[in-house]
């Protein structure tokens, strides 16, 4: 049996919704809402001590970590393949799948954290969070006090902007060559930044105009356009999930 | 066609030699000095845009990302198998080296910056930016900024030192559970974190030793006496030769 513990289907969690949803995967979902800090409890903190999701169950295995998840999947469950066939295509997905988990994710989160979703919550979540962060490992919990106190520097802020900018030109890059990020086919290597593109538009637009990314606008329309990813997107439970951001991987620590 | 650019057998320049060595796969290999800053070279850049070792060329694929380039070699090349077959296996493995890569390798490698930090001359900051301009990924500039300017940040280096040990009590629990790290084989989690962590016997005696990490010591003598770990420190032309013999000399090895 498979459950997956998941929250909206954006960054991160998105990435095992949509990969079991190409792979018609039955599952059983549980959600956890980050919004009422369930990722904080005990019950959760017993399956992933960090208190992050997504969090795969299989058969009682505990499995975590979204692009690995997405791996997973793939090689407990190898029909309608979602990697290429090629060693070379292969080398891209698991190429895109870390890149986003390093240069990508942390900085949408923080930006996103920053930006939208700290000033959208009322004062007496960001209070009830404190609370909760205790029960979190001191890298997680330090994390979060900085994203609650919002005491990013100017020069994190625009580090973060920085590489974002970097990312993207890499992407456009990318799918000058070939329409599709490991080469000619879809894979697990779109899934991940296809997500990370749909929050990359709320947070930083300007990396994303016609001008400067046709490539990758046009991609995104495609992938946009999979059955697979609608009927994904259509499991949101609040409106406009794409807008709310909860602290994500820490950016990289030493380069 | 095998050519593989790195510096020393050690850390991420090490991964593929070792890799290749326990695989017994010949490779060119072109030594690429750190010491001199060769990677931020123009002819290195027009090979690996990010300015980073190792790179690995197999007939005409360029690999810039070395565990994922691992995971390709290791489907590519003959020789014995690296990675796990069962699924969760290979996820616990995957585990272990995205550990290693995002959290505990980097703040090992804050030491090394820190040290080559206090060798550096003072210079001036206009100076230094001519020096980093160049660096193609921000966050490296910055960690190149901060090398050059001598001012690793002390409480970042307190903070890694706390990860590096609380990290002693991860390895020690997963080899509880199984004589390597990704499960019972040697694989390519092993290869990562060895390759790293080599000599912590030797530098962090006071954490790292028979009484207080005894299957960590254990493992270390393991993976010491792996033929393949001589013959990819054997490449090395710099330090790494005399840590890994004194090393080998305080495990019995
Ligand atoms: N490295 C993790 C990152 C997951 C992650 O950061 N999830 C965020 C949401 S995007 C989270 O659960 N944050 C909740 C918290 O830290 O409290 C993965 O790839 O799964
Ligand atoms: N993500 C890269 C990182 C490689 C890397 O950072 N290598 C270090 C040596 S261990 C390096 O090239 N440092 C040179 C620099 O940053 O200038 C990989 O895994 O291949």
């Amino acid at each position: 049996m498979l459950e997956l513990y998941h929250w909206e289907p954006t960054l991160d969690s998105g990435e095992p919704l949509i990969c079991l949803q190409e792979k018609q995967l039955p599952f059983a979902s549980r959600y956890v809402s980050l919004l009422r800090l369930e990722q904080h409890r005990e019950e959760f903190l017993r399956l992933n001590p960090t208190g992050q999701v997504p969090v795969l169950v299989h058969d009682g295995r505990v499995i975590s970590e979204a692009g690995l998840v997405m791996l997973y999947l793939e090689e407990a469950f190898p029909h309608r393949p979602l990697l290429p066939k090629s060693l070379a295509g292969q080398y891209q997905a698991h190429f895109w799948i870390k890149y986003v988990e390093e240069r990508i994710a942390p900085y949408v989160t923080l930006l996103g954290w920053h930006g939208f979703t700290r000033g959208a919550l009322p004062r007496e979540r960001l209070e009830e969070a404190r609370g909760g962060i205790g029960r979190l490992p001191r890298e997680r919990r330090e994390l979060w006090q900085k994203a609650l106190d919002d005491t990013y520097s100017e020069e994190e802020l625009a580090l973060a902007r920085e590489s974002l900018a970097v990312a993207t030109g890499r992407l456009e890059r990318a799918l000058e060559r070939a329409p599709w990020l490991a080469g000619e086919s879809y894979s697990l290597a779109d899934i991940a930044l296809l997500l990370a593109v749909r929050a990359l538009r709320v947070v930083q637009p300007d990396l994303l105009s016609a001008e400067g990314a046709p490539r990758t606008l046009e991609w995104l329309a495609r992938l946009e356009e999979r059955p697979a990813v609608r009927e994904t997107l259509a499991l949101a439970r609040v409106p406009a999930p794409e807008r709310l951001f909860a602290p994500g991987p820490e950016p990289a620590r030493w380069g | 066609m095998l050519e593989v650019y790195t510096w020393e057998p050690n850390a991420n320049s090490g991964k593929p030699l070792l890799m290749l060595k326990e695989k017994g796969v010949a490779f060119t290999h072109h030594y690429i000095d750190m010491g001199k800053r060769e990677q931020h070279s123009p002819a290195y850049l027009a090979l690996n845009p990010g300015g980073t070792v190792p790179t690995v060329i197999h007939d005409g694929q360029v690999l810039t990302e070395s565990s994922p380039a691992l995971e390709y070699l290791d489907a590519a090349l003959e020789g014995p198998e690296l990675r796990p077959r069962d699924p969760y296996l290979r996820w616990r493995m995957r585990r272990w080296i995205r550990f290693l890569d995002h959290e505990y390798c980097p703040a090992l490698a804050m030491f090394g910056g820190a040290g080559a930090s206090e060798r550096m001359p003072a210079q001036e900051a206009a100076e230094i930016e001519r020096q980093v301009r160049d660096i193609p990924i921000p966050e490296r500039r910055r960690v190149w900024r901060l090398i050059l300017a001598k001012q690793v940040p002390q409480g970042e280096l307190a903070e890694s030192s706390r990860r590096i040990a609380a990290g002693l009590e991860r390895f020690e629990r997963a080899l509880a559970e199984y004589p390597y790290l990704g499960g019972p084989e040697y694989s390519l989690a092993d290869i990562v974190a060895f390759i790293t962590v080599y000599a912590m016997p030797l530098t962090r005696p006071q954490e790292v030793n028979d009484r207080k990490t005894p299957r960590y010591m254990d493992w270390f003598r393991r993976c010491h006496a792996r033929p393949g770990t001589r013959a990819a420190f054997a490449l090395g032309r710099g330090w790494v030769g005399e840590r890994v013999a004194a090393t080998r000399k305080l495990l019995g090895v």
